[in-house]
């Protein structure tokens, strides 16, 4: 067959032979292109075979591949060429990797086959011939074609969305629905504006003015930008100041910013000539923050690779959200379907390669300026006056002569510098205690050390030797170097930290640098909280004299220290002529007290009050300009092989011209991508996002990308069309949403017509509302509105999922995505997301049914609306229930279903919790039994050894650990896992200072409280071990016993960052290790605590702050660590006795009580010495029956509801409303 | 949405764990009709599942399964040859391994005195001696191995085949991650085992072997009563809501998500309920060794084992770290210092559970359908960091992999005479995945999915099977 059709092939498809000139312009014109810019790659002698094939000649082209003929001459269907471009064949879809060429192409080809396949190409090309037919530029050319790059179509005036949207409905004969019923319509027209059920009646304008709506929108525009608070990777470290750029979207949605200003401002927003200043903030400058939403691996040993890495990372943002093109797949060649070269990228990356990662400052130009200069003013007066008095108490001398100062090594460098300038000699700063006197140098605190201060190099290659700083500073600042702008620090990426009183002394500090020889390095110091990761947010302060980098070389000289008289000094300094070494002499006598500073004590004390006035900078997290250079093109994407330089400019398919800036070219790129005139993607992308999310499907599907690989738009014109009322609006998205939601189509009912299920299942001609999922967000907000207690707070530092805010506030850290909200399909933030998925997974599912954050939010629900019931009938209460979660009334038939439910649980959980009531019963039972053995042995041996009776009414704890036998909770609440080499012996619990003990968690949450514990302690040498804790599971909050963590061998109320902890002033502990001390600390609600020792008061009581409320089901107890895990000083050393929790504050009469119950000389082994056989073996069988009931008791009171029944009942109603797929779906 | 545009659905909605109910739904076998699965699967798979022993921080392959007696006679000498960049920078000079080899089995393999048990079993062993990975670093180096990209945001291997395979479990997900004893999660957190871009389904569910929660929010908070009881009702008016929407799809499969959840609150704990083992598997894993550790990785191997019975796809299992030497909870193999007991307690924790999960597995016949992955992110350098530690060495190291398809008793590939650098038939993660797709029957350049303009894959634009390790 294939010999056949190569033979009827020759005398059809011959060369020319009976081809008409035609024919011949027909296959050069429109089949040759296509061959050699779409198949040459895979198919030509002097690239690939692949497949056995080549396409590159007539002969190729006839001869087939492996899988036989591709060409039927006349016989476009029976062709496989055909088949294969048309996507019509199971596995050959060609051009591989999912592009289809356009119809208009295909039908060429198919007319082509059909007309004889006229192929002049009589041999193979020669290498020199196929690179000219797959030169760039032409294919270029060709797809710049691609409907997206365009120019926007001018749309008739007066048209609507609907007469677009009716057309293609009445073209494919689908009736439209009737308007949806206007309680439907006012849920759907709420939840797309505000992502809230609706309150009232609100109309569209209402809703658009209401804060709500930037919280909503803004969480969509996070989605584009891939927005985080953390870097990622190992260690996880929070991207600096994240939340004010979430907050920044906020406010601009809810103002209306137009769309290419946000552009503008996402790209270059601190390089506007005119930024938008609004309430002090330079608002437009806060936008570069996604800049910063990168992704940073640790400590990587390629920093190159990293730049690399996350260069890219801001380029396929940038590109995709703003433009839907993917730029980023053009890094290693030129992209393979769209018209986008490898150049492009490249001219991209050296533009954000021109920039360092930082911290800015929005503060709005000239904040505090008035208040800086009169602190200059006082510095001034300051120094008249020292100088006064100092000449006064040194009398005139004669001047000596000094030698000229040697150079210092910062004019190597070009330095860049923000919040602070080189300055000479004599400039001095204020200081908590007096006064600094500088030399020559950089200095952050010359006003003030709440001042920001960012200071670096250019950059330069690295070489080999060693890096000095003549540095000092203090608040953990860290003076490095920054390796291809990786802004972690880490084992390889070094930093000199300047953190304690002993950094504040200038002295040389080295760092070695041969490890990045040949990298591009630049040297860096910045205030702690502008450090562009691992911050630390509060006051600091640096000074730089010198900086050197020397090959095998000691440590630079330090500088001379003038030796010149004092009265010299004191003149020099009056008439600012200090040298640099007369300032380290000045300085010296000053830090030495040789100078009296006591004429300015006054001054010095107004200064710090007005200092305290100084606004604080608005930090946030962005770039700053350094020098910038155009960037090599990688050959092949390959970072270690460098080709020439790429100059900075836009795409080529839009404008090849050099930016030839003077900054990186951000502003220029931005003006461009901005430009909604000339840029037909840009307001096209836009529109389409905000329809995407107002229709639940963009007109262009896939929404992120508008390339050759994105879908097509459904209904193009419309997209022209509201891209061009969206430019005439100068690109209000208010205004764009409005003219949306208020479209006849939006307002549709989900009712589905017949022929639009048979015709239309995706629903892409929009005859009907598409019933779609609610958001992650906007689950959770609903079930939070349902409490009542949804806090309306806008803005701040972002919360846990537990905090009752909205979620836009909620944590986005990388490596901890919020559960609830992942759950949901909240996007994982890496690279732009316009488009949700929307899944059915268990998860969600048991999310909803067993997650305690659920269950608790619906008995807020129910206590709200049972508080406000006054006596109604349950069915009213039922009503308000169903319009609160559904946005409609519930028919009687729900009702009475409802009633009917409400009835069952009742009557079950009284029924259960009667089971349980039971079993405590039986267990208290055995409990007694058991102590009517334990109590006599226990009395008779305390009487043998004189000491007084155990109580009979001391108070009941909640918890209780007396380690006679195991880890477990004798009230059978609270059970302890042993970890590490905890383990339970003699009775008692014994730690080691690396282990400890821990319980699930608390059976109920706790504000006051008691914890009690007898401990023995191996040393008292040990510092900071935990005997008792209560805490988060994370361990970040908790409260604690504490052995002599701040002094040494005394008890303390540790907790988290000393938050709640002050000195009891306790007496010292001496006998502790000789027996064991019962220690107990009083926590009240208000946060008053009060330790005891032995029964008796330890020290004072204080108050600090607020109590600390420990949360039911995230936290736990500890026994010996402080909090999280024992690792460092946190463990301790020693036995514990017994243990006891209360969910009260006990009085200081309850606590001598307790005290006695257990003494240190007699412990439960004793005791059972003392048992006759007898007793022990009735012991046993007691013990055997009280365990196993406590086991089974324990997993029924799991799940038996404790408290109100009819709570109970409500809740469980209002849990399960919630759970309707009604309440997560939009009608 | 109500029409039955089933390509859709099932690409978007409830595959893999909701496959089934699907398939019930819709009357029909929607495994057959899912286009993903018959353009995917077409190579006769030689396993049904795969155990993916991950050994998080980093092993030491030349104290381990790679013999270099080089070491031994340039101990105390500088590295010859030159050094490339490591993570702390601190190296030492050429250190001799601090366990002697012996040859075990009929192949007569080398394996170190770490692993005696894992050595007894040796002949079911496919060692890969040259692997190879990009990334020095803890975080970026689990992703890599994980999904082929170095950070969050891609879909893992176990994701990837739950993707293209879906699970044979009716109440169980197709990729589960077993912890246990405190195990922690790897540098880079959950993400590691994250379906990344694919739809959620196939995500890992994190299943703590001992934790009577041993999936978060499995265990209800009210008897079981009172739950089937509220099921009911919400079934009830969700039947009356569904009406309302002409019986959309997915408001249908989100329906049938309750009475999975259902199933799978009975199906986890009878998974995790072990009691009906026997004294001798008992014995044989470990399980009530004194070791608490050790009993809780013996645990992790016989769920592992319980769980290919139950037809899941894809189980990752977790070490335990006992903070030693700097393999800390998330990097428990990454002893830069003290090696020598560290990696001696962490061999004692896996090699008995490991040897005992590949023998049991062989005697119910199951080793043959099961393929076992051990790999970790990285191996440690010959020279010392410091004193007695090694430092990340991605260049060369050794991961091994038993049943499902592949040569037992067989090395393939070598590093240097130091065991530095991979040099014959380097292998690279993704030649690793390839391989590991291909005996699952999925052509790894065939499992794509769409994502923002390109069609993804776990091998990216790499990987080559390694047709030599096939038996």
């Amino acid at each position: 067959m294939r010999r056949i059709v190569f033979a009827i092939a020759v005398i059809l498809g011959g060369h020319a032979v009976g081809a008409t000139p035609e024919q011949v312009e027909f296959f050069e014109s429109k089949i040759r292109p296509i061959l050699a810019q779409d198949c040459y790659e895979c198919h030509s002698v002097v690239t690939k075979q692949k497949g056995g094939l080549v396409l590159d000649s007539r002969d190729g082209l006839l001869a087939g591949g492996d899988s036989g003929a591709i060409l039927k001459v006349g016989d476009p269907a029976g062709s496989l060429i055909l088949q294969s471009i048309k996507h019509d064949h199971d596995d050959l879809k060609m051009p591989k990797g999912g592009a289809k060429l356009d119809d208009k192409v295909i039908a060429d080809f198919e007319q082509w086959i059909r007309d004889g396949a006229v192929d002049p190409r009589d041999h193979p090309p020669s290498k020199e011939e196929v690179a000219k037919e797959t030169e760039w530029q032409s294919v270029l050319e060709r797809r710049k074609h691609w409907w997206a790059f365009q120019p926007i179509s001018q749309q008739p005036a007066g048209k609507t969305i609907d007469d677009y949207i009716d057309v293609e409905l009445a073209t494919h004969g689908i009736p439209a629905a009737p308007p949806a019923e206007a309680e439907t319509l006012s849920r759907r027209l709420s939840f797309v504006l505000t992502g809230l059920p609706p309150s009232g009646n609100q109309s569209i304008d209402e809703l658009l003015d209401s804060l709500a709506f930037g919280e909503k929108w803004a969480r969509h525009f996070m989605d584009w930008v891939r927005y985080a608070e953390s870097y990622g990777s190992e260690g996880d470290p929070a991207i600096p100041y994240a939340y004010q750029y979430r907050d920044y979207l906020i406010r601009a949605f809810n103002s209306d910013v137009p769309y290419p200003q946000l552009i503008k401002e996402a790209i270059a927003g601190d390089l506007l000539p005119t930024p938008r200043i609004e309430g002090g903030l330079n608002e437009s400058a806060i936008g570069i923050a996604q800049l910063r939403m990168v992704l940073h691996g640790f400590s990587p040993v390629d920093s190159l690779d990293e730049m690399v890495t996350f260069t890219d990372n801001q380029i396929d943002t940038v590109t995709k959200a703003f433009q839907g093109l993917t730029v980023s797949c053009a890094r290693c060649h030129n992209h393979k379907f769209d018209a986008i070269s490898q150049a492009d990228f490249y001219a991209l990356y050296g533009i954000f390669t021109s920039t360092h990662p930082a911290v800015i400052d929005v503060n709005a130009p000239g904040a505090g300026d008035a208040i800086r200069a009169e602190l200059r003013k006082l510095k001034s007066e300051i120094k008249d006056t020292l100088i006064k008095e100092w000449l006064k108490a040194n009398p005139k001398s004669d001047f000596v002569k000094e030698s000229d100062e040697a150079q210092s090594g910062l004019v190597d460098f070009q330095w860049f510098a923000e919040g602070l300038a080189k300055t000479a000699a004599g400039e001095f700063a204020i200081t908590e205690t007096g006064l600094r006197i500088y030399p020559g140098g950089y200095f952050s605190d010359l006003i003030s050390s709440k001042d920001r201060a960012v200071l670096f190099t250019n950059r330069f290659k690295c070489s080999e030797g060693t890096l000095w700083f003549r540095v000092a500073g203090k608040g953990g600042v860290k003076a490095k170097y920054v390796v291809q702008n990786y802004p972690r620090t880490g084992t390889i990426h070094k930093a000199i930290m300047l953190k304690d009183e002993k950094d504040e002394d200038f002295a040389w500090r080295p760092l070695q640098l041969d490890f990045w020889k040949g990298d591009e390095i630049f040297l860096q110091l910045t205030t702690a909280a502008d450090s562009p990761a691992e911050f630390t947010d509060g006051p600091s302060w640096f000074g730089l004299t010198d900086v050197r980098i020397a090959k095998d070389m000691p440590a630079p000289v330090s500088p001379a220290i003038s030796t010149a008289p004092l009265y010299q000094l004191i003149t020099a300094w009056q008439s600012n002529t200090l040298s640099d070494a007369q300032a380290e002499a000045l300085n010296a006598l000053v830090q030495g007290k040789k100078l009296s500073l006591q004429s300015v004590e006054p001054l010095v004390k107004r200064y710090h009050d007005l200092e305290a006035k100084l606004p604080a900078p608005t930090r946030v997290p962005g770039v700053i300009e350094a020098d910038a250079q155009d960037a090599a093109l990688f050959v092949r994407g390959d970072h270690k092989q460098p080709a020439e330089d790429v100059p900075r400019r836009y795409l080529e398919a839009f404008d090849p011209a050099p930016f030839h800036p003077k900054g990186s070219g951000r502003l220029e790129l931005a003006e461009r991508m901005a430009d909604m005139k000339s840029n037909p993607l840009t307001a096209r992308v836009m529109v389409n996002r905000l329809w995407h999310h107002v229709f639940g499907r963009g007109i262009v599907a896939t929404t992120d990308n508008f390339g050759k690989l994105g879908e097509l738009p459904s209904h193009p014109a419309l997209l022209d069309f509201l891209a061009q009322r969206f430019i005439q609006s100068g690109g209000s998205i208010k205004e764009m949403l409005r003219l949306m939601v208020s479209s006849k189509a939006f307002q549709r009912s989900a009712q589905e017509s017949p022929v639009s299920t048979q015709d239309d299942p995706e629903n892409k001609w929009l005859s009907h509302w598409s019933i779609r999922r609610l958001e992650a967000e906007a689950i959770r907000d609903s079930i939070l509105t349902l409490t009542g207690s949804l806090e309306p707070q806008l803005y701040g530092a972002a919360v846990g999922g537990g905090e009752m805010r909205r979620s836009v506030y909620v944590k986005v850290i990388r490596n901890s995505l919020d559960p609830f909200l992942t759950t949901f399909d909240a996007p994982v933030p890496f690279s732009p997301r316009g488009k949700r998925d929307s899944t059915n997974v268990p998860a969600q599912s048991l999310t909803l049914l067993n997650d305690s954050k659920v269950i608790g939010w619906s008995r807020l629900w129910a206590q709200r609306i049972l508080d406000a019931a006054q006596g109604s009938a349950d069915d009213l209460l039922i009503r308000q229930m169903f319009v609160e979660a559904f946005g409609r009334s519930a028919s009687e038939d729900e009702v009475a279903q409802c009633v009917a439910y409400l009835q069952t649980i009742q009557q079950e959980t009284v029924k259960e919790a009667g089971e349980v009531a039971a079993q405590e019963l039986k267990l208290s039972e055995l409990n007694r039994r058991m102590a009517a053995i334990l109590e006599p042995a226990r009395m008779k041996l305390l009487a043998e050894r004189k000491l007084p009776a155990a109580p009979a009414n001391a108070p009941e704890p909640l918890c209780e650990w007396t380690f006679d036998k195991d880890a477990r909770d004798s009230k059978g609440r609270l059970d302890l896992e042993l970890v590490g080499a905890a383990r339970v012996e003699n009775g008692a619990l014994l730690v080691d200072g690396a282990s400890m003990a821990k319980s699930g968690s608390l059976p109920k949450t706790l504000t006051a409280k008691t914890l009690e514990a007898w401990v023995m302690l191996d040393n008292l040498t040990q510092r900071g071990g935990g005997v008792m804790t209560l805490q988060g599971k994370d361990g970040v909050l908790f409260d604690s016993i504490v052995f002599a963590e701040k002094t040494s061998a005394h008890w303390v109320a540790g907790s988290n960052f000393f938050d709640r902890s002050e000195l009891f002033e306790g007496a010292a502990e001496t006998e502790a290790t000789l027996r064991p001390v019962h220690i107990a600390v009083v926590y009240q609600a208000d946060g008053t605590i009060s330790g005891y020792r032995d029964g008796k008061p330890y020290g004072r009581t204080y108050r600090k702050a607020a109590g600390a409320t420990f949360e039911a089901d995230t936290s736990q107890v500890l026994f010996g660590c402080r909090h999280g895990s024992p690792a460092g000083n946190k463990g301790l050393a020693g036995r514990i006795f017994r243990a006891r929790l209360y969910d009260r504050a006990l009085t200081a009469e309850d606590i001598a009580l307790t005290a006695r119950i257990e003494f240190s000389t007699i412990t439960e082994s004793d005791i059972l010495a003392a048992l006759s056989p007898e007793q022990l073996s009735a012991l046993n069988l007691l013990r055997t029956d009280r365990d196993r009931l406590a086991t089974a008791l324990q997993s029924a009171r799991a799940v038996i509801p404790t408290g109100d029944p009819v709570l109970q009942a409500w809740t469980n109603l209002a849990q399960s409303l919630i759970n309707l797929k009604e309440f997560i779906y939009l009608q | 949405m109500n029409a039955m545009n089933r390509r859709h659905l099932l690409s978007t909605a409830s595959t893999g764990f909701g496959m089934a109910a699907l398939a019930g739904l819709m009357q029909e076998d929607a495994l057959a009709s899912d286009p993903l699965m018959h353009r995917a699967r077409r190579i006769a798979p030689k396993a049904r599942s795969v155990i993916f022993l991950y050994m998080s921080g980093g092993v030491s392959h030349v104290d381990s399964f790679d013999h270099k007696p080089m070491l031994k006679k340039f101990a105390g000498k500088p590295m010859p040859g030159a050094v490339r960049k490591t993570q702390f920078n601190n190296n030492g000079t050429v250190q001799p391994s601090h366990w002697d080899f012996r040859r075990y089995g009929q192949s007569g393999i080398e394996v170190s005195d770490l692993f005696p048990q894992v050595g007894g079993v040796v002949d079911e062993l496919c060692m890969i001696r040259s692997m190879t990975a990009k990334f020095s670093e803890h975080a970026q180096g689990n992703f890599f191995m994980h999904t082929g990209f170095p950070f969050l945001g891609y879909p893992s291997a176990g994701a990837w085949t739950s993707y293209g395979l879906g699970t044979e479990s009716r109440d169980l997900p197709g990729y589960v991650v077993l912890q246990s004893g405190g195990a922690a999660t790897p540098h880079g957190g959950v993400g590691l085992f994250s379906n990344g871009f694919l739809p959620a389904q196939h995500q890992a569910s994190i299943v703590k072997a001992d934790d009577a929660e041993a999936v978060v929010n499995i265990r209800p908070a009210e008897s079981p009563t009172l739950q089937r009881r509220r099921l009911d009702f919400i079934g009830a008016m969700d039947r009356r809501f569904i009406k309302t929407t002409q019986n959309d799809m997915h408001v249908e499969a989100a329906i049938q998500n309750y009475e999975m959840a259902w199933r799978m609150q009975s199906a986890v704990p009878d998974l995790c309920d072990i009691a009906g083992e026997t004294e001798a598997t008992r014995k044989l894993y470990g399980l009530d060794d004194p070791e608490p550790k050790k009993a809780a990785y013996a645990r992790q191997c016989l769920l592992a084992r319980r769980l290919v019975e139950r037809g899941v796809r894809f189980i990752e299992l977790s070490t335990l770290a006992y903070n030693l030497g700097g393999g800390n909870g998330a990097n428990p193999w990454d002893h830069h210092s003290a090696i020598n007991e560290g990696h001696g307690k962490m061999a004692n924790q896996i090699d008995q559970p490991i040897a005992a999960l590949i023998k049991d597995l062989r005697s119910r016949g199951l080793l043959d359908s099961t393929l076992i992955v051990w790999a970790g992110e990285f191996g440690r350098t010959p020279f010392a960091q410091g004193s007695n530690g090694r430092d990340h060495n991605p260049y060369g190291f050794t991961v091994w992999m038993a049943g499902g398809g592949v040569k037992g008793g067989h090395v393939y590939g070598a590093t240097d005479e130091f065991g530095y650098t991979a040099l014959e038939n380097p292998c690279s993660v993704y030649d690793m995945w390839a391989t590991v797709l291909h005996l699952m029957g999925i052509d790894h350049e065939r499992l794509t999915h769409r994502f923002s303009g390109r069609d993804l894959r776990l091998t990216d634009v790499h990987g080559n099977v390694l047709k030599d390790i096939i038996a």
